[in-house]
């Protein structure tokens, strides 16, 4: 069963006393077609650690496997390989380019995944796969033709989503993308990032400090402080019963609606 | 943006004096270009022995220079090699500059790095040595000027294009970019270029301006154009040395010169209002109209520590008002918790940046009335009373929590002095004092070691710290009202419970209310005893917390919201309740005013009542 799986990651910053280690030995697997939950609170390497799955920044030890492929440092077929793990980020007002239509940005995706697996494209064929990348976000292919500026902070987070899906990606590694967006619209992309994944089979890494999104969404759950594991498992055990006090602290913490904060 | 938006921004820029006037500078200056050597281009090589450097007349109306020639004709005839000369040596150090500094961004990092230092080490030394040197090295005459000039504007175009690039290429679709694997090229083209070319363009029309006056200066110094050819900067030079004998034949080059600057200047001006780099607005609006509210507002609470009467606030558009608070009035009782809850865009934070009085132009603000701890503050479309009455009262009062507490505290100032200044501004303390009340309010909040924090710049505290310094600063008066604005939105979970519990304690002691505006409905219901909901720039829903927790909201819209809220019992299996995208909910004040405080003062009714029969019991 194909999985990525990261093991023994460690990533720092900065040399000698600046020295900062984001991610401390951190082993973790999101096996195909799950999603895994990775909480914790600021500053807890979550974002780091999908960063070097992607490329973004580089273990110093470790390694980080798709199916047994090395991805750290990959060149030529595991670098291909690496292209199947698509990251999708947090900030709806930056993650488009604000001067490419949506049209132009899934193109530019459409093309590198071509680039990727050495095979042709034709126009034709582009504008078909981004009228389907768009519906399957649920968008009106009208919306090609728009730019980011007229979309609201949902749909530029369903554009995100789809450029990710161009790539046919088989790990989808999701960094606090409901985040920034308004509750009512927090559900819809859940929703969705559910319906595509029983779709499409993509293994998910969503990261998040919304304990109650992860527990939506997820059926694994794992907990990183200060760029350690806490704790990792099921969602039901993870977050119904804890098995290390910093879990149980951080779920005492989430406040619940109707329940007063002070007595 | 779309097509027409990109045309109908170019046609209002160009609409403005600025624009009009860059378009004649403009058009004069293409026009002396190409024309300007075929009509004077004669008269002014001709000399004349028998009008040798001559005062203005009929005939020469700047006079005529040392070799009888007409400096009128010469001025107009100059102006093509001097604007070329400008605009070649602007076009090889902006284009240059920007290559160089764009390539750090999508090169190996050691490659970059050098590329950088490069620079950085070329700007260290003064552009005009630069420049000196260059012309020296090429020689003189055109060519050399060209060249001198162009290489010394690159490296100050480099760096601004790096810097530019670098904040464009720190951004989540650069990084996306990379993780798809798009190439270096097309990163450079596609991504960072576009992104950095409206303000680069804008610097190089003012580049433009700042090389002519380079040419009139290499000139000047005998540098640049030789003779037989002159550009304005030569006929300075050989203007300056009759300065004091025949002023005009100076002067004719040195107005050249300096129009034409002013003209690039205002072509740079103009690209930057038509592209979006500097914000602009229409001050011709047509004028709005207040909303009305009504009438039966004749009883009021009037113990209330904030009345706020048919706010309304907008913001202008190009053509029209965009209408952002439609008409909100609401009462905050003194020591009430209260909260403003809505998304993104519906008023709710507009709504008490209005009430603080940090709404400042170019926003619209008007109310029937705003009334603040028993005084009224606002009437109309100004502050009522003397400003600096109502600043005072503000001052001391009023205390504002704001959601990021890196940007509402000085990060060049130390946080004690910070949180003591309304002590010394509004309380009449000395600084002195002031200090140690605010290192005792440090305390108050929680803040561990108050005496060393204080001393610290906030970069140096967490955020919730941060935060808390921000509540001890609203300390300082003797707050009857604490308007929180999203204040624990940027905190962790175990943060923002802390900065809570301060919150609380220090209503609790201080018996001042709280308006709380936030998202989260569960920190909203957690902390409040009264909830009000805004939907596109009205309040909807005001309901106690009790109600709404219990089911018995009576707005839609609020219902959605409160069922789209995951939890930690939220069903896996099914979809989430969600609000869709553009679905509209009744935004009519169906529960307006009127019923909304007949409602309270039912329920207030109904609790005097059963608290009655209690006593009786």
């Amino acid at each position: 069963m194909s999985a990525l799986v990261f093991d023994k990651v460690r990533v720092s910053f900065g040399h000698g006393a600046r020295k900062f280690t984001a991610v401390h030995d951190v082993s973790l697997r999101v096996p195909a077609g799950r999603s895994v939950g990775l909480v914790g609170e600021s500053g807890s390497g979550k974002s780091t650690l999908a960063r070097a799955a992607v490329g973004l920044c580089e273990p110093r030890s470790g390694s980080i496997a798709l199916n047994g492929t090395e991805l750290v440092n990959a060149r030529g077929r595991a670098l291909a390989l690496r292209r199947r793990v698509q990251m999708v980020f947090q900030d709806p007002s930056s993650c488009l380019d604000p001067r490419m239509s949506v049209g132009a940005s899934l193109v530019e995706a459409i093309r590198a995944a071509e680039r990727r697996d050495r095979r042709p494209g034709t126009v034709a064929g582009r504008s078909a796969q981004i009228a389907g990348l768009l519906e399957s976000v649920q968008l009106p292919s009208a919306k090609a033709a728009e730019y980011p500026g007229a979309l609201s902070g949902g749909q530029r987070q369903r554009v995100a989503i789809a450029r990710a899906l161009a790539a046919e990606p088989a790990f989808i590694l999701a960094d606090e993308i409901t985040s920034a967006l308004d509750v009512s619209v927090q559900g819809s992309v859940m929703n969705l990032l559910k319906e595509l994944q029983a779709e499409r089979g993509f293994g998910l890494l969503f990261i998040s400090h919304n304990l109650a999104a992860v527990h939506y969404l997820c059926d694994d759950v794992a907990v990183l402080r200060t760029g350690r594991l806490v704790e990792a498992g099921a969602t039901a055990d993870v977050l119904h019963t804890p098995k290390q006090d910093y879990t149980r602290e951080l779920l005492a913490a989430v406040p619940r609606i109707g329940e007063p904060l002070f007595a | 943006m779309s097509a027409a938006g990109m045309t109908g921004r170019w046609r209002s820029a160009l609409l403005t004096p600025t624009g009009l006037a860059a378009l004649a500078g403009m058009a004069v200056l293409l026009f002396l270009v190409v024309l300007g050597p075929v009509i004077w281009g004669d008269i002014s090589t001709t000399t004349n022995p028998a009008a040798l450097s001559q005062k203005p007349s009929a005939t020469h109306p700047f006079g005529t220079d040392a070799g009888g020639r007409d400096v009128f004709a010469r001025t107009m005839t100059a102006a093509r090699l001097s604007v070329l000369m400008a605009l070649a040596a602007s076009a090889m150090g902006v284009l240059g500059g920007a290559l160089l500094g764009a390539l750090p961004s999508v090169l190996p990092r050691p490659l970059g790095r050098a590329i950088l230092a490069g620079v950085n080490f070329a700007l260290a030394f003064p552009g005009l040595l630069i420049t000196v040197v260059l012309s020296v090295v090429f020689g003189q005459g055109v060519l050399g000027a060209v060249f001198a000039i162009g290489l010394a504007i690159l490296p100050a175009y480099a760096r601004l294009t790096s810097t530019l690039a670098a904040s464009v290429g720190g951004r989540d679709f650069v990084a996306a970019a990379r993780v798809l694997g798009v190439s270096r090229a097309g990163m450079l083209l596609r991504h960072i270029m576009p992104n950095i070319a409206a303000p680069l363009i804008v610097n190089a029309s003012v580049t433009a301006g700042g090389a002519l006056t380079a040419f009139a200066g290499l000139s000047y110094l005998g540098l640049g154009v030789q003779q037989p050819e002159f550009d304005w900067g030569r006929m300075l030079n050989e203007g300056l040395l009759k300065i004091f004998v025949n002023p005009a034949t100076a002067l004719a080059p040195g107005i050249a010169v300096v129009v034409s600057g002013i003209i690039f200047t205002m072509v740079g001006e103009t690209i930057a209002r038509a592209t979006g780099v500097t914000r602009t607005f229409s001050d011709k609006l047509p004028r709005l109209r207040p909303r009305e509210i009504s009438a039966v507002l004749t009883i009021e609470d009037n113990n209330a520590v904030l009345q706020v009467r048919g706010l309304q606030i907008a913001a202008p558009g190009r053509s029209r008002w965009a209408e952002l608070v439609r008409g909100v009035s609401f009462d905050v009782g003194r020591g009430e918790l209260v909260g403003l809850v809505g998304e993104s865009g519906s008023g709710k934070s507009m709504t008490c940046m209005a009430v603080a009085q940090l709404a400042d132009h170019p926003l619209h603000v008007s109310a029937q009335s705003i009334r603040f701890d028993g005084q009224e503050i606002y009437r109309g479309t100004a502050p009522a009373g003397s400003r600096r009455a109502v600043s005072r009262l503000l001052g001391t009062r009023l205390a504002m929590v704001f959601q990021d507490p890196m940007s509402s505290l000085n990060p060049s100032l130390r946080v004690g002095g910070q949180v003591a200044e309304p002590g010394f501004l509004h309380g009449g303390l000395s600084r002195r004092a002031a200090w140690h009340k605010a290192v005792r309010l440090l305390g108050q909040v929680q803040i561990a070691d108050p005496e060393r924090r204080a001393k610290q710049h906030p970069h140096e505290l967490s955020g919730g710290m941060r935060q808390r310094a921000m509540i001890a600063m609203g300390l300082m008066g003797n707050p009857a009202l604490i308007i929180a604005d999203e204040p624990t939105t940027a905190l962790d979970v175990t943060v923002q419970r802390e900065v809570l519990t301060v919150l609380h304690r220090v209503h609790r002691e201080t018996g001042s209310a709280v308006l709380m505006i936030s998202h989260d409905m569960a920190v909203i219901t957690g902390f409040c005893t009264r909830v009000m909901v805004m939907y596109r720039g009205r309040i909807v829903e005001d309901i106690s917390t009790e109600d709404l927790v219990a089911g018995n909201a009576r707005h839609p819209y609020t219902r959605a919201l409160l069922a789209a809220v995951p939890t930690l019992e939220t069903e896996r299996s099914v979809p989430m309740p969600t609000i869709a995208d553009g679905e509209d909910f009744d935004t009519d004040l169906r529960f307006d005013l009127e019923h909304r405080f007949a409602a309270r003062r039912q329920s207030t009714a109904d609790k005097d009542a059963i608290e009655r029969e209690g006593a009786h019991a």
